[in-house]
């Protein structure tokens, strides 16, 4: 690929050099380059070695020239463009646009996808999960014991270490927040590398059950809640109402595998007890030992999960069962953006092409206007290199305002993004514009620039001047050549904007197709918040049942609000805790589910009904399913379905855990499905608990969500809402206040994102196409305004020329389509992960992009069509 | 013949010609200066006649599996040159480490 755009950049190059020692110097410096690429030098040296050909090139052609004439011929085609601001300001948005929009792009791509994370060496870190496939949980968590195993038998790895995630409240100011946290160990900051910005991380001592309550903060909330202040490390705050000492600030954006924590606290394992292997929430990052390669450390991490049984004598972790798994830690965190991040680079560069196929086109056209001006400067006596100057002068700077402005455009754009983008996109924050991507899509657009900007020349060289002054220059026509090369770029730009237009179509359909999907329960009118209950207020279950109890009960008592209810997880987008559940008397076969249960949801009595879920069999909870009722549940379709197929789940029994001294729970009833692992997901199983019963079984909800359901703007009422809490516990952090509808608009977030870019790009496509195609029509027009006028004087309707001139350029804009056809149906398979319930060769885009671009080519080719129906005649005779 | 304008680039160029370098890619290795200078220059320097250029053997590039490559030489009056250059070189080399100059460059690399 390096070697075809350098080869390809040599041709044109080379255009540079006198002509009579272009083949010899071309050939040379392909050798040369071949030479270069076979001393097995990188993509940089062979860019250098190009870039000083270039330089060569032109010390070739411009030898003797003096400064002086140059800032004459700058002058000079500045005004030139002055003189024509349409031409100039139509040519110099097209390439700013087109500059503009990919380096904006390219900078998120390479920032996010391509540069290495910001660790020290981080190529060598990898992340170690878990599986259960016979259950179908990936990336799931390693238990302590695990952990500690891995850690001390594989010598691939230096150093390993482990964290978790959470959610922490932190009395900041006067009003404590709610912010995500990590647990993690010492080995971890060993295994990153990086150096605290002040203070320290935690040491080995430190970093043992029972230790000292310490913290370190992150850069954000440092400066955010303690306005930067260097005296932080030693003073006290409150960590989930635990006085905690703060050691340590990290640098800006220090993150572990996009976990967004703001606090890092010490993980505090007991290396002493190695026996619950089955207590799976640790995350593990290891470092390659010196020497040690990836595939190495695979193939090492396989050999442990095969040995496991023998070494240690328990068959927990095992190839079937139980496996382990480990991936690179940069392809972790970008890996799931990367192909819609690709997906736009691509799109992007369409755009740029087909923006420098207008310019083109524009400067083709404008080099047949100015036949007869260099025709004459010619005769004048201007030599063939003066003329090559002026042209090429006025390329230069057409290109570099087209760069300049493109500049400008770029920084905008990666602005809005930034802004735009949704919190799920990883490193986003840490996106600069990318100084090599300007330069490379400025050469683009200058190379274009210069290249065509030099067409005018082509008739002095061709020695043709005698002719075009004898035609009298009051007109020219192209020849067939250029009429094709003109038609080639109009096919060209057709094709590549169908090719987004198509793909932008699927996009949208995928994105409406989410819009669609029923979450399950009716968020319009709901209002919500989370509240966490720490175990220094709230230490019995009696405590924090009370409390939900008379929050709810205010909330009750506002005016419009017609229901209200308290519930552990928040849909749609909950993580999926797979919890073990013993179903009675189930039979266990090799087609049978796991004994396990997706969801938990411990609600009160009236959540269902406040949610507006569906009761599909038996009954909702009442209030009477208390501590001292029978234990019931609910539970959701797809679970009846799952496990008790054409069979009445009502009064089947099953209990969390297996085995346990906890009574069965009865279910009494069966809900309709609810969209908890997102919108695109699969609802899963579900199990609802009353919540007394829950708490009065061990269940803990300390963290506890709030729905209200209201007749009015579900907005209006979060004032209140936040009143009624903290009239009863000021020291509350309340998290997440908002409509139910944001929630969801959260869940589609990035889908949105994506569309919204998507349809930005080909609107801007169509946009040029359109702009091309009606300045080649245009042009067309007035190119045979004399065969028209003919036509027309002898007898031809005005309708009849309108046809003709129409179905000329619906011709090229035709082909255009078909190529366009032949290369989405080739190229939408790419956009496949990121389409929901779409297929990639979706008939209806596949039908409504071509559909759009003919009525864009239609519109396109109008305005010429009708302006030939009005040539005069007389005057085009006239002028013969 | 006007006389050879003899820049540091030159200088390096015709000593690497001296000393065995044949081609454009060997030349710029050995000198270590870019391309966009190694090449004017040796365009220079066969317009006035101190070096000659030529293609080598087609035989030869394509047993080598490779393009076949323009090799420089050094003509009479540009090993003429090439001494005068080694010379200035040498008088350079000498000014740097054992005159005044020299000591100045010590002193402050030392600083």
């Amino acid at each position: 690929m390096i070697l075809g755009l350098l080869s390809a950049w040599l041709h044109v190059v080379s255009l540079l050099v006198p002509s009579g020692e272009r083949a010899r110097w071309r050939d040379e410096w392909h050798a040369d380059i071949g030479d270069v690429e076979a001393s097995g030098a990188g993509t940089r040296e062979l860019i250098g070695l190009a870039l000083g050909i270039g330089s060569a090139a032109a010390t070739f052609r411009f030898e003797g020239w003096t400064m002086d004439g140059w800032m004459k011929e700058v002058v000079h085609a500045v005004r030139g463009l002055f003189r024509r601001p349409g031409f100039a300001l139509v040519a110099i948005s097209t390439l700013g646009l087109g500059i503009g929009a990919n380096t904006a792009i390219f900078s998120v791509v390479n920032g996010v996808v391509l540069q290495p994370l910001q660790y020290p060496e981080s190529e060598g870190l990898v992340l170690i999960t878990s599986s259960f496939p016979t259950m179908g949980f990936t990336d799931f968590w390693v238990s302590p014991p695990e952990y500690m195993q891995v850690s001390e038998n594989i010598r691939s790895f230096s150093q390993v270490g482990a964290f978790n995630t959470f959610q922490a409240s932190v009395g900041a100011d006067d009003q404590p927040v709610r912010i995500d946290a990590a647990a993690v160990n010492w080995q971890l900051f060993e295994v990153l590398g990086v150096t605290p910005l002040l203070g320290r991380y935690f040491t080995e001592a430190e970093d043992q059950p029972g230790g000292p309550n310490v913290v370190v903060l992150s850069h954000e909330l440092w400066q955010r809640s303690f306005g930067g202040d260097t005296g932080i490390i030693g003073r006290t705050i409150e960590v989930n109402g635990q006085t905690t000492d703060v050691i340590g600030v990290m640098p800006e954006h220090f993150d572990i595998d996009e976990s967004q924590a703001e606090i890092w606290l010490p993980l505090q394992l007991d290396w002493t007890n190695r026996a619950n292997f089955g207590s799976h929430f640790l995350f593990l990052v290891g470092r390659l030992a010196p020497g040690a390669t990836l595939a190495g450390a695979e193939t090492e991490l396989q050999q442990f999960v095969n040995g496991f049984q023998e070494m240690i004598g328990d068959g927990h972790i095992a190839p079937d069962t139980h496996p382990l798994h480990m991936v690179q830690l940069q392809e972790e965190v970008v890996g799931e953006i990367r192909p819609a991040l690709m997906v736009l680079l691509g799109a992007v560069g369409f755009v740029l092409l087909i923006a420098c196929a207008n310019v083109a086109n524009l400067l083709l056209a404008r080099a047949q206007d100015r036949h007869k001006e260099v025709s004459v400067r010619a005769a004048m006596g201007a030599g063939h290199g003066r003329l090559l100057r002026q042209f090429l002068t006025e390329g230069v700077v057409l290109s570099l305002s087209g760069a300049v402005l493109g500049t400008l455009f770029a920084m905008g754009c990666l602005r809005l993004l930034q802004a735009a983008s949704p919190g799920d996109i990883p490193r986003l924050s840490e996106v600069s514009l990318d100084g090599t991507v300007l330069l490379f899509t400025t050469l683009i657009a200058v190379g274009t620039g210069v290249f065509f900007g030099l067409a005018p020349t082509r008739h002095v060289a061709t020695d043709n001047l005698a002719r075009s002054l004898r035609d009298g220059g009051t007109r020219s026509t192209s020849s067939a050549g250029q009429r094709r090369l003109r038609s080639l770029l109009v096919v060209s730009e057709t094709a590549l904007a169908l090719i987004l237009a198509v793909g932008a179509g699927l996009m949208l359909r995928s994105f409406s197709q989410l819009n669609a999907v029923e979450p399950g329960f009716e968020s319009d009118g709901l209002l919500t918040f989370q509240l966490f209950l720490p175990g220094a207020s709230y230490p019995d279950s009696e405590d924090r049942l009370e409390f939900q109890e008379r929050v709810l009960e205010e909330l009750r008592s506002q005016p419009g609000v017609t229901a209200a209810a308290a519930m552990s997880g928040l849909p749609p987008m909950r993580r999926m805790v797979a919890n073990d559940t013993e179903f009675e008397n189930f039979v266990v076969t090799e087609t049978s589910p796991p004994q396990n249960v997706d969801h938990y949801q411990a609600v009160t009595h009236d959540y269902v009904e406040t949610m507006g879920i569906e009761v599909v069999e038996g009954r909702d909870f009442e209030p009477t399913d208390d501590a001292t009722g029978v234990p019931v549940a609910l539970v959701n379709r797809t679970l009846a379905e799952k496990y008790w197929p054409g069979e009445n789940p009502i009064g089947k029994r099953l209990r969390p855990g297996m085995g346990g001294p906890n009574p069965f729970l009865e279910v009494v009833g069966v809900v309709g499905d609810v969209k908890n692992s997102g919108l695109d997901v699969e609802p899963g199983t579900e199990l609802y608990f009353h919540n007394t019963q829950w708490e009065a079984r061990g269940g803990l909800s300390r963290n506890v969500n709030f729905v209200i359901r209201t007749s009015g703007d579900p907005a209006e009422l979060a004032p209140a809402a936040r009143r009624i809490v903290w009239d009863r516990d000021a020291t509350l952090p309340i998290s997440g206040l908002q409509p139910m509808n944001d929630v969801m608009g959260e869940a589609m977030a990035r889908a949105r994102f994506l569309t919204s870019l998507l349809a930005a790009f080909a609107g801007l496509a169509l946009l040029l196409a359109a702009v091309g195609t009606y300045g080649v029509m245009s042009y067309a027009v007035t190119q045979r305004a004399r065969e028209l006028g003919i036509r027309m004087a002898m007898g031809a309707e005005a309708s009849r020329v309108h046809k003709l001139v129409l179905s000329e350029g619906l011709k090229v804009a035709i082909i255009g389509l078909a190529v366009g056809i032949a290369g989405a149906w080739g190229l939408t398979g790419l956009l496949e992960s990121l389409l929901f319930e779409v297929d990639a060769r979706d008939p209806m885009s596949f039908v409504a992009g071509p559909i759009l671009l003919t009525l864009v080519a239609v519109a396109a080719c109008w305005i010429p069509a009708h302006r030939a129906t009005r040539v005069d005649p007389v005057t085009v005779l006239r002028e013969e | 013949m006007s006389p050879i304008r003899l820049t540091h680039a030159t200088a390096l160029i015709l000593q690497a010609l001296s000393s065995g370098s044949r081609h454009g890619f060997q030349i710029m290795e050995v000198t270590g200066l870019p391309s966009g200078t190694v090449y004017p220059v040796l365009r220079r320097l066969e317009r006035e006649e101190a070096v000659a250029s030529e293609w080598e053997d087609a035989a030869e590039a394509s047993a080598a599996g490779r393009r076949q490559r323009r090799v420089y030489g050094l003509t009479e009056s540009g090993q003429l040159v090439a001494a005068r250059a080694r010379e200035r070189l040498a008088n350079t080399q000498r000014v740097l480490s054992d005159g005044e100059l020299g000591q100045l460059g010590t002193s402050e690399a030392g600083s």
